[in-house]
Parts: C-alpha cells; sequence; structure tokens
C-alpha cells in the first residue's frame, strides 16, 4: 500500500464506530421539550409530512416552528399556516382545534411583528364565545385582560372595572390565579389602593401557586400589605406562612422582627440547622 | 532520501495511530471488563483539598462497591466552559458532570431529571440524624438555587455539595504587630482606624503594607455585601410586590423614572461614599487585579486582610506561615454618623450561595449507579469527610463546618439586603461598565463622589435603557419559547400533562407581567 494512501485508510477507520452505532429515532416531544428545537422540527416535519391530515401533529409541528432556530418569519408565518389549516379541517369543537385557536392568538401578539393584537383579541373573544367551558377560554380571559391593562401606550388603569369583569366570568383557578395577581400587581404599581391589592393577593394565593417558593413570596408580601394597611392578624398569619415554608430565606430574620414588632413580643429564635 | 523521510512521517503516524487505537481499547476494555462498571465525575473544582476530597470520598465507595470504579476528571476553571459543551453535545461527558455554567437549556437537554429520586430518603444516611428525611430537605437550601436554572419545568437536575460565605480573613501576627492585638475591628469605623494604623506601620517600618489584599473580582464580592447596606431601608420602601427585594430591572425603571438618581436619592449617594472610602482599603489598582495575585499578597504578608471566598481558606491553611482569622465583613454600625442611618443591620446569608453542583448526564451508562454515588456523597458522614478534607462548607444539613473554621459558617440571623448600584450583570451590562469607566473618578486621591455621581446621572439612564432592552428581548423570547412548549405539552401523547401545563402557564403568565410593566421604559 502506498504510503500516501495510510491517512486516508486511518481516518475512514475513524469512522467505522460512527457507522455501527445505532441511531433510532427520537420522540420529537421529548427532544423539543428538552429544548432540541431544530431535530424536534425535522421529527415533526416528517410525521406530517406522513399524516398530513393528524391534526395533533400539525399543532405541535407548528409549535416547534415557533421555536426553531434561527427564528425567522418564514417559520412564523408557516405555524400560522398550519394552525389556520388545523382550524379549517379538524372538528371545530376538538381539543386540537381549540389549541390551535389560542396559539393562533399568541402567535398574533408575541411573535409576529408587528402584533396583530386585533386580530387577536376576535380570536381570543371567539375562543371564550364557542367553548366557554374548555380551560383555555378561561385563560384567553387572562390574555384579554393583559390586552386592556397595556393597550400599547402604557398601563390603562381605567380598565381596572373591565378586569374585573373578566375575573368574576372565569372558572379554570389558575387562570382565576393569575387574573388576581395581574390586578394585585396593577393596583400596586399604578393606584395608590393597596387594600385593593391586598384583596387580590389574598384571593390568588388562596388558589396556590406552583412556581416553588412564590406562596411563601406571596405570603410575605401579604404579610407587608395587611401590616401597611393596618391589619395585624392577617399580616401575622401570613408572615407565619411564610416563616414556615421558608424558615431559612434570607428575608426571615426580618420577618421575625416584624411580628415581634405587632405583638411587642420579643423575636422568635431562628430553627437550628 | 525522500522516500526514507516519508516512510519515517507514515511510520510515526502508524504509531500515533497504534496508540491511540490500544489506549482507547484498553480503557474501553477496563470499562467493560465483566462486572464491572466505571463512572467518570467532572469538574472545575481544582482548589486545594478538592481533588483529595474526591479521591478519598471515591476510595470510600470503592471499597463498599468493588465492582465500581470512580474516576474523576478534573478540568481547569478557565477550560471549563467550553470543555462542557464540547463534551455535552458530543455525548462522552462524564456520567457525573459539573453543572458549572449550565443554564435551563443544558440542564434540560442533556442532564437527567431528579425530581421524583430527590423525594426519597438518601440511603446512605440510614442510622444518622437525616435517617428517612427525604433528600431534598438534607439539603441546608432545600436545592432552591438548582431549581432556579430550570424555571420552566421546576424540575431539579442536579445536586450542589457546598455552599460559600465570603469572609475577611486576616493575619493575626500581622495584625498584632501594627495594633498590638490580634483582636480584630469590631465594625465599620475600627476597620477605617486600621488604615491609620497601617500608614503609621509603614512609614515607620518602611513597608508598603495594604489593609486588605484585593483584586477585581474579589473587590466586587465585598462591595456586594458592603454597599447594600445603604440600601437595606431603601428596599423595603420601593420593593414593588411589598417583598423586600428590588431586582435590577426594577431598578433600572427607577433610574430611567428618575425617582433613583446618584446625586439626590441618599442611600445610593451614600453607597458611593462607601465605595470610594472602601477602595482606599484595598490593593490599589485592584480593578485589573486577578484572585491568584490578590491571595499571593495575603500569603507573602504584604497584607493584613483578605475579603475572599470560603473556597480559599484552604490555601491559607495550607500554605500560608501565619495563624488565620475569619470575621465576616463588617458594616457601619447603626450610630455612624456617615453611614448609620440607611442600616438595619448586617445581612442574613442563611442560604449561603450554592457550590459544587453536579448532575447526572443524559448519555450516562450507568444513571443508576451514578446516582447511587450522588447519594454517597451527599450523605451526612461522608459530607462530613469531604467537608473535613476540602476545608469547605458542606451543603447538607448537620454537617458542621471544618473544626479549624466554623467562621465559615453562614450567619443565620441577619437582615434584609439591600441592592447594588450598579447593575452588574444585567441586561448587556452596559450600565455596569458604565460605571466601572468611570470608577476613576470616584476612587484615588483626586476622586471625588460629586464628579462620579453627576456622570453616572448624566450617562446611566442611556446605558440603562440598552440594557432594559436586552432584558425585555430575553423574556419576549422566554415568552415565546412558553408558547411553543404549551402546544408541545398540550400535543404530546401518552401521559397526563395536567399540572405541567399550568405551571407553565403560571410562567408564562409571570413573564407577560414583566414584559408589559418594563417594555414601555426600554424603548
Amino acid at each position: 500500500m502506498s504510503p500516501r494512501l495510510i491517512p486516508i485508510v486511518l481516518a475512514a477507520s475513524l469512522t467505522l464506530p460512527v457507522l455501527s452505532a445505532e441511531t433510532p429515532a427520537p420522540d420529537p416531544w421529548q427532544t423539543a421539550l428538552a429544548f432540541d428545537y431544530n431535530t424536534a422540527a425535522e421529527g415533526f416535519a416528517r410525521l406530517h409530512a406522513a399524516s398530513p391530515a393528524d391534526a395533533r401533529v400539525t399543532v405541535a409541528y407548528a409549535s416547534s416552528l415557533l421555536v426553531k432556530q434561527p427564528r425567522t418569519g418564514d417559520n412564523i408565518e408557516k405555524a400560522r399556516s398550519l394552525l389556520l389549516a388545523v382550524r379549517t379541517s379538524a372538528p371545530s369543537a376538538g381539543e386540537n382545534a381549540i389549541l390551535a385557536l389560542y396559539l393562533l392568538a399568541r402567535i398574533e401578539l408575541d411573535h409576529l411583528d408587528p402584533a396583530q393584537p386585533n386580530s387577536a383579541r376576535t380570536r381570543l373573544e371567539q375562543l371564550r364565545r364557542d367553548h366557554p367551558a374548555h380551560p383555555l377560554a378561561d385563560h384567553a380571559a387572562v390574555e384579554l385582560a393583559y390586552l386592556l391593562a397595556y393597550p400599547g401606550t402604557g398601563p390603562a388603569p381605567a380598565a381596572i372595572p373591565a378586569i374585573e369583569a373578566l375575573l368574576a366570568s372565569v372558572k379554570e383557578p389558575g387562570a382565576s390565579r393569575d387574573l388576581h395577581a395581574l390586578l394585585a400587581n396593577f393596583y400596586l404599581r399604578h393606584t395608590p389602593d393597596p387594600s385593593a391589592a391586598l384583596k387580590h393577593l389574598v384571593a390568588a394565593r388562596a388558589v396556590g401557586f406552583e412556581q416553588p417558593l412564590r406562596n411563601a413570596d406571596t405570603d410575605l408580601s401579604i404579610g407587608n400589605l395587611a401590616r401597611e394597611t393596618g391589619n395585624p392578624t392577617l399580616a401575622r398569619h401570613h408572615y407565619e406562612a411564610f416563616l414556615a415554608a421558608a424558615p431559612r430565606d434570607v428575608r426571615a430574620t426580618t420577618v421575625r422582627r416584624l411580628i415581634a414588632q405587632l405583638d411587642g413580643a420579643s423575636p422568635t429564635p431562628v430553627p437550628a440547622r | 532520501m525522500k522516500r526514507f523521510r516519508n516512510l519515517i512521517a507514515a511510520a510515526v503516524l502508524l504509531g500515533a495511530f497504534a496508540f491511540s487505537f490500544w489506549h482507547v481499547l484498553s480503557h474501553r476494555r477496563a470499562e467493560n471488563a465483566p462486572g464491572r462498571v466505571t463512572i467518570r465525575l467532572g469538574h472545575w473544582l481544582l482548589h486545594s483539598g478538592m481533588r483529595e476530597a474526591f479521591d478519598a470520598a471515591a476510595a470510600d465507595y470503592m471499597r463498599l462497591h468493588p465492582n465500581v470504579v470512580v474516576e474523576q476528571i478534573p478540568v481547569p476553571i478557565r477550560a471549563w466552559p467550553s470543555w462542557l459543551r464540547t463534551q455535552l453535545i458530543g455525548g462522552t461527558a462524564p456520567d457525573i458532570t459539573g453543572m458549572l455554567g449550565a443554564n435551563e437549556e443544558l440542564a434540560t437537554r442533556y442532564f437527567l431529571p431528579l425530581s421524583d429520586r430527590v423525594a426519597a430518603p438518601n440511603p446512605y444516611n440510614a442510622g444518622t440524624p437525616l435517617e428517612g428525611v427525604p433528600w431534598i430537605d438534607t439539603f441546608v437550601d432545600g436545592l432552591a438555587a438548582m431549581r432556579t436554572i430550570t424555571p420552566t419545568s421546576g424540575d431539579i437536575h442536579g445536586a450542589n455539595l457546598q455552599i460559600n460565605t465570603q469572609r475577611l480573613f486576616y493575619n493575626k501576627d500581622l495584625l498584632k504587630e501594627i495594633t498590638g492585638t490580634d483582636r480584630p475591628p469590631a465594625d465599620y469605623a475600627a476597620l477605617r482606624v486600621l488604615q491609620d494604623q497601617v500608614t503609621r506601620y509603614n512609614q515607620a517600618h518602611g513597608r508598603r503594607l495594604v489593609p486588605i489584599a484585593s483584586c477585581g473580582p474579589y473587590a466586587q464580592h465585598l462591595c456586594e455585601r458592603l454597599l447594600p447596606s445603604q440600601t437595606q431601608k431603601l428596599a423595603m420602601e420601593l420593593s414593588p410586590s411589598r417583598n423586600f427585594l428590588v431586582p435590577p430591572v426594577e431598578f433600572a425603571r427607577l433610574v430611567l423614572d428618575g425617582r433613583c438618581s446618584f446625586q439626590t436619592t441618599p442611600e445610593l449617594n451614600a453607597s458611593l461614599r462607601l465605595l470610594r472610602d472602601v477602595s482606599s482599603l484595598m490593593t490599589p489598582g485592584y480593578e485589573s487585579r486577578q484572585r491568584d495575585e490578590a491571595l499571593f499578597d495575603f500569603l507573602q504578608a504584604k497584607a493584613v486582610m483578605i475579603y475572599a471566598g470560603s473556597w480559599d481558606y484552604g490555601v491559607f491553611e495550607r500554605d500560608g506561615d501565619f495563624p488565620v482569622g475569619i470575621m465576616p465583613m463588617i458594616l457601619p454600625s447603626a450610630d455612624d454618623p456617615d453611614y448609620g442611618r440607611f442600616i438595619l443591620g448586617l445581612a442574613s446569608e442563611s442560604t449561603g450561595s450554592h457550590e459544587a453542583a453536579l448532575g447526572i448526564v443524559r448519555t450516562s451508562k450507568h444513571p443508576e449507579i451514578a446516582l447511587d454515588f450522588l447519594h454517597f456523597l451527599t450523605s451526612r458522614d461522608v459530607a462530613q469527610k469531604f467537608s473535613d478534607l476540602s476545608l469547605r462548607m458542606s451543603a447538607i444539613a448537620e454537617v458542621a463546618p471544618p473544626a479549624s473554621a466554623p467562621g465559615l459558617a453562614p450567619r443565620l440571623e441577619g437582615e434584609i439586603a439591600g441592592f447594588m448600584p450598579d447593575l452588574n450583570n444585567f441586561g448587556g451590562t452596559n450600565a455596569n461598565m458604565l460605571f466601572r469607566r468611570n470608577l476613576h473618578l470616584l476612587t484615588g486621591p483626586t476622586g471625588s463622589v460629586e464628579a462620579f455621581a453627576a456622570r453616572l446621572d448624566a450617562e446611566f439612564p442611556r446605558a440603562v435603557r440598552q440594557d432594559l432592552g436586552i432584558h425585555i428581548t430575553r423574556v419576549r423570547r422566554d415568552v415565546q419559547r412558553l408558547d411553543a412548549h404549551l402546544g408541545l405539552l398540550l400535543t404530546q401523547p401518552g401521559t397526563d400533562r395536567q399540572q405541567t401545563w399550568t405551571r407553565l402557564m403560571e410562567t408564562r403568565h409571570a413573564r407577560q407581567s414583566e414584559y408589559f410593566i418594563y417594555h414601555p421604559l426600554s424603548r
């Protein structure tokens, strides 16, 4: 063998392990939820090509296109077209058609540039009107509340009554909680009414948050607002809930001091490590 | 002659290939020997004592499990970011890999979720006070720091072995020689007196000692402990959610709204005065110096003190030829005429900051054995031995600090922290770079708080607006990603996704709120 061929033979031999490796097709859902969006989008494209009428695969394919890198206007438009196709081909009361409607509104609000809030509002209202019992209809109310609260020119405190009306119509606990949180935030930042904020925070806390430690954080906010608005019983209750959930939080000593100030007693000791 | 040269080249190439082939083959044969399993652990923790502690833990584990070989792969920290990505992407990462620099994408994509596992007790805690305690509750912070890496899923992908604190370490001999006592300063005013004592000592003895050896990163640590003392009360007042927190994005809003100014907000102005003050205690030119230089100064007794991390204590203990004292950073007292009026007290450090986070990679061939070793490493008795050998603080409850350094333990009691005025790590760091670039106006013999504050008030808002724009762009990308995940979760076949999708909606709504609140100011 000519010495010149040696590097080529050696290089070729290095590819043997690659050729022998097994490469089972990964589940595109798992791949996408593990943040490998491009591989997932390719997988969904294959699935969609094989079963173009499968609404579930079409919605998943559209979703993967929203985050496929590089993010392009063409991908977003394609995602939108796929979802519109689901809306026309799938049964309108089916889960995938309802999800497609919600995602179309989300795309028009936060993916298209420029955004299309009017079209999004129409879809959200359609979702609430046509499928009032569906959880996504209640989450559509949260989107409508954001549109009312922040119409594009900054916050609109005048929208508070309309948002509270939306809140009254919502049944899904998560949507209700997030509307209460939105209103509490809005009252705190844009009105001089901490007691109204307090009422909504208490309601949100009663539903409960799922993000780690957010319940404890809300307890602390409630405790401080209750102290500020002259309700020491409520303040104590939520301060103690905060300490029970987060005894080693860096704010715990301060909270113990505030509890002591509520009734003039000495602070409770720090739990032993 | 040419043919001879070609033959030599071919022989060398063949030899190198044969050696590599033999090395890989023998390595694999050892790994794949019948009944024998090799677990590799890759980390960046090359500080004094850490490799020895890993070796000791591995040896103990191998005695218990003779069929398992545990190998550690230490990687210099400067090479770590690229090494980590290369290994993860290439599928060649060690079974247990350090998570320094792992963001949500890397953690989710390459590390196994441990959320289901942390609810069960650590079997190696049997017979200890932690027996039967869920693994997650055996960590002093309940692995809260690990959760923050993955806000979308809320899953836990790793466990941290240690926590860090920062301390003023002092040379007891030198302190006594200068002040007549080895008792350290009791408060910030006494620390300032030490500066005068060092100056007099230098004049009398022809020395060039400094009170505190420092470098850029360690000066930042010191300032992050000292300066927020001036904004503790302000944080209670300005916290938008009434939870005592003023996150950087909110401080940015306050600056852009004109509600915070370096010239007219007394607390911020006092922060700058304190910064000027403490700068004069540190090594001249500290901003451009690196950690090794600061450590060398302290070990060479060119400085009385050093503000450093608990991770450095092992170096001082082993390499210093003088007794080392340990104390927390001291703050101005409440009756300090210059700085006392804004202070609530020394801030709590009850959870420390997490260190030595390790996760199990998805490509591990032996994830169960890797998990078992991670259980072993974080069990109380092994963690105690690890802490004693590495001279660092364990993250495991019921584990005492190293016997020679009880002062490293985090302060459980303490008030809330205030916030820093420099917007470090916010957005594109334009505001922080502006702050640093103009420090020469503040420090040194000709520096002045007025000149620095005036420059910041004139130029800071523009940089803050740029950073806010970058921050808001990231928030919007999060929102977009969460939209995609919603579509994927609700179409994923099989499992019940109820709880996951509602949590995702909650996360997205929180991010949307942030976007709507701060976006108008970024334009």
